[in-house]
């Protein structure tokens, strides 16, 4: 993390009014466009922003974490996160009412922050696979079928196609269960 | 991992696997802790790296869980997220402010605008017989919203049925059509979700122009979803311009930023 967004978190954890508007003012215009081309309401995207600053001072307080990018796109990322989280929540909750078990704020607010930091650390280790596997990989864990996959990569069989997928996937997860972090976050 | 266990975890996630199979993986799943650990990673990296599900933690006496919980009932975090919201309303507030001093300042200018907005408005209905509104970004926005295309949350299904539907689901989203009637030819009534193979081939038949079809098709989806068939002839109405036959499906909105509702 830069000494700036060290500071910047620094200055927000104290609720410096002056940063919190700063940010608003660069990244909440964003968010909106994004909360309503994906079926969300004006106001959602003021609750979005909410906890995702929230969630960021409360993860800072905890220990410091690592940002591979600007705060900006960061920030952005995790708005969009818990939007994905909300939408998926209410789908989940429309099929199967009964999971409507009405959890305290600060228990659904600490299981969203894990959710990220787990999010964090699968994208990382994708990342870091070679550009063939991380492609494959994408859209492989987005269902695409093997024939479809087969064509797109110029493969001679889906049976090749499986094979690479197996080798890319073990690799990734190698990767993920080297990291540290993984440990914490496997069983939440 | 052997490439035989992947395959087997794969059927498992997809749920295909036959009940013979599915009990032996379960009791496998209880007995070999490793394996456990595994299945449920590939299940995360479905659900993390995938784009329609989320991955939802559940565990309250995880460590991590534990202590982010201690920090967020915090009465210096509760303070906190008290300022941000009232920060946010004030900066809303003063920002809606200046703009209202802004249109006072400039009052004389507007003043003049509508006259000239309402000149030319009177000119347009002078010179225009028909003044529809355009509902085509409304209309777009209704079909993004993909209703009743769900299968994967809603379906418990054990054989490959599911597997079909989401594969037609992903020719369909590619804008291959014709593989997604080829995908679904197979499948029969007799099928438990018969509803949804109906309605990806109403949607398909649409998109290939074959508005009739479609719309039959939508009228077997409609013995057991009246709502969602309802909704798709609808916006295939408002699609040809058919404003007064889509008005008595669907409720059209005034202007062309608000949405298109199913009318009840």
């Amino acid at each position: 993390m830069s000494q700036k967004t060290i500071l910047f978190l620094e200055n927000l954890s104290h609720g410096k009014q002056e940063e919190i508007i700063l940010l608003y003012q660069k990244v909440f215009p964003k968010i909106e466009r994004y909360v309503l081309n994906n079926n969300g309401r004006l106001g959602d995207a003021d609750d979005i922003f909410q906890k995702a600053l929230l969630q960021l001072i409360v993860r800072y307080k905890k220990e410091p974490f690592d940002i591979h990018t600007s705060f900006e796109n960061y920030f952005f990322m995790v708005c969009k996160n818990l939007w994905r989280r909300e939408l998926n929540t209410n789908k989940l909750i429309t099929h199967n009412p009964e999971l409507l078990n009405n959890l305290p704020d600060e228990t659904d607010n600490a299981f969203a922050i894990v959710e990220q930091e787990r999010h964090d650390l699968f994208t990382e280790k994708l990342a870091a696979l070679s550009s063939n596997c991380k492609q494959l990989l994408q859209l492989f864990f987005k269902k695409t079928p093997y024939d479809v996959l087969m064509r797109m990569f110029n493969y001679n069989s889906e049976s090749v196609v499986r094979q690479r997928i197996f080798k890319c996937k073990n690799r990734l997860v190698e990767l993920i269960k080297k990291d540290n972090r993984y440990d914490n976050l496997k069983d939440v | 991992m052997k490439i035989e266990d992947d395959i087997l975890i794969e059927k498992f996630l997809k749920n295909t696997l036959s009940d013979k199979e599915r009990t032996s993986f379960m009791t496998r799943m209880a007995s070999d802790a490793s394996f456990k650990e595994h299945v449920i990673l590939e299940q995360q990296l479905f659900e993390v790296l995938g784009d329609s599900y989320w991955s939802f933690a559940t565990n309250e006496k995880n460590a991590r869980v534990v202590a982010y919980k201690k920090i967020l009932e915090s009465k210096e975090t509760q303070q906190l997220k008290t300022t941000i919201a009232e920060t946010i309303e004030h900066h809303k507030q003063q920002a809606s402010k200046s703009s209202g001093k802004h249109t006072f300042s400039l009052s004389f200018i507007l003043k003049v605008a509508s006259l000239l907005l309402i000149f030319c408005i009177s000119a347009f209905w002078y010179f225009s017989s028909n003044t529809a509104i355009d509902y085509a970004a409304a209309s777009k926005r209704a079909w993004d919203k993909n209703i009743g295309l769900d299968f994967a949350l809603r379906s418990n299904a054990t054989d490959t049925v599911k597997i079909s539907l989401e594969k037609a689901l992903y020719y369909y989203s590619h804008q291959e059509y014709d593989s997604v009637l080829s995908t679904l030819k197979p499948y029969r009534t007799t099928n438990n979700q018969y509803k949804d193979i109906l309605l990806m081939r109403a949607l398909a038949h649409y998109r290939l122009h074959h508005t009739e079809t479609a719309l039959a098709t939508l009228d077997s989806v409609a013995t057991t979803a009246p709502k969602i068939a309802k909704w798709y002839r609808g916006l295939i109405f408002l699609d040809q311009h058919k404003t007064e036959e889509a008005s008595l499906l669907l409720k059209l909105p005034s202007e062309a930023t608000q949405e298109i509702k199913l009318k009840e």
